[in-house]
């Protein structure tokens, strides 16, 4: 599974994250070397666990309510503009955050994180979603445990969308001879 | 404060985070505040932070995961504000 999450920082609802709303979404084990203020570090924690917790997703929809507590997060390296992440939880997941200045966008997956392709959209209608599978340019269908797939070359594979203010993403594995 | 007075607070706490305001019509406790109203994940901690301030409370981890419905986050909010 797969899962993918993005955060426009321009969003002019978000408040401030201090330290207070760090802690509602801490982990004991959350760790990360790279983020210097507790606004950093929320945002760093949310996309990875809300990646991860769409990549534990089960037939029938997503396991249960998103629980940030109950997911690690320790970020490791930090190499060509990707933040890598691991999670021991169970399953166990792996994957990485792309900080930029307004925006961050995580992805993770119980898989072979070298296999996963992203896309990135700007978004401008009231519909995000709607909006969103049409820019994307593979079909995206419902999968036979009613989980999201897309189309390529006949096959069905495992996909992810994420939308915020104004942007959005498509996270997908990709096919083994595209690795 | 009754509960339908808490009810027309919490709507306006909410009503900023909801993108088609429409799905504010008829709110009843059974409403979903991701699901049914849409609200992006990423607020539901300022929602959460808005509550606080606005009550004087503080809303403990397990609270938070019990407050998926307009119904529970008022159930929650009264009982803290008894505590408190």
């Amino acid at each position: 599974m797969i899962g993918v999450d993005i955060v426009d920082l321009t969003d002019p609802l978000l408040k401030k994250r201090n330290s207070r709303a760090l802690g509602l979404i801490s982990h004991p084990q959350d760790s990360c070397p790279f983020a210097t203020s507790d606004e950093e570090l929320f945002w760093l924690y949310w996309t990875a666990k809300e990646a991860i917790f769409k990549a534990y997703r089960l037939p029938g929809g997503l396991p249960k309510a998103f629980s940030p507590k109950s997911i690690p997060v320790v970020y490791h390296a930090f190499e060509d503009g990707k933040m890598w992440f691991d999670s021991n939880g169970t399953p166990p997941a792996t994957g990485y955050t792309q900080p930029a200045k307004e925006q961050l966008l995580s992805v993770a997956t119980l898989g072979a994180i070298a296999s996963v392709r992203v896309s990135q959209y700007v978004l401008g209608t009231s519909d995000h979603s709607q909006e969103l599978r049409g820019k994307f340019d593979r079909p995206i269908v419902s999968g036979q445990h009613g989980l999201p797939e897309v189309v390529i070359d006949e096959a069905h594979q495992p996909v992810s969308l994420s939308h915020h203010h104004r942007l959005g993403a498509v996270a997908w594995m990709g096919l083994k001879r595209d690795a | 404060m009754t509960k339908e007075q808490l009810k027309s607070e919490i709507r306006s706490v909410i009503e900023p985070y909801v993108t088609q305001k429409d799905l504010l019509d008829n709110l009843s406790d059974e409403v979903q505040l991701i699901q049914d109203l849409k609200i992006n994940s990423a607020h539901v901690v300022d929602i959460v932070l808005d509550i606080e301030e606005k009550y004087d409370i503080i809303i403990d981890d397990e609270s938070i995961n019990k407050m998926n419905t307009i119904g529970e986050a008022i159930e929650v909010i009264i009982e803290k504000m008894k505590k408190d």
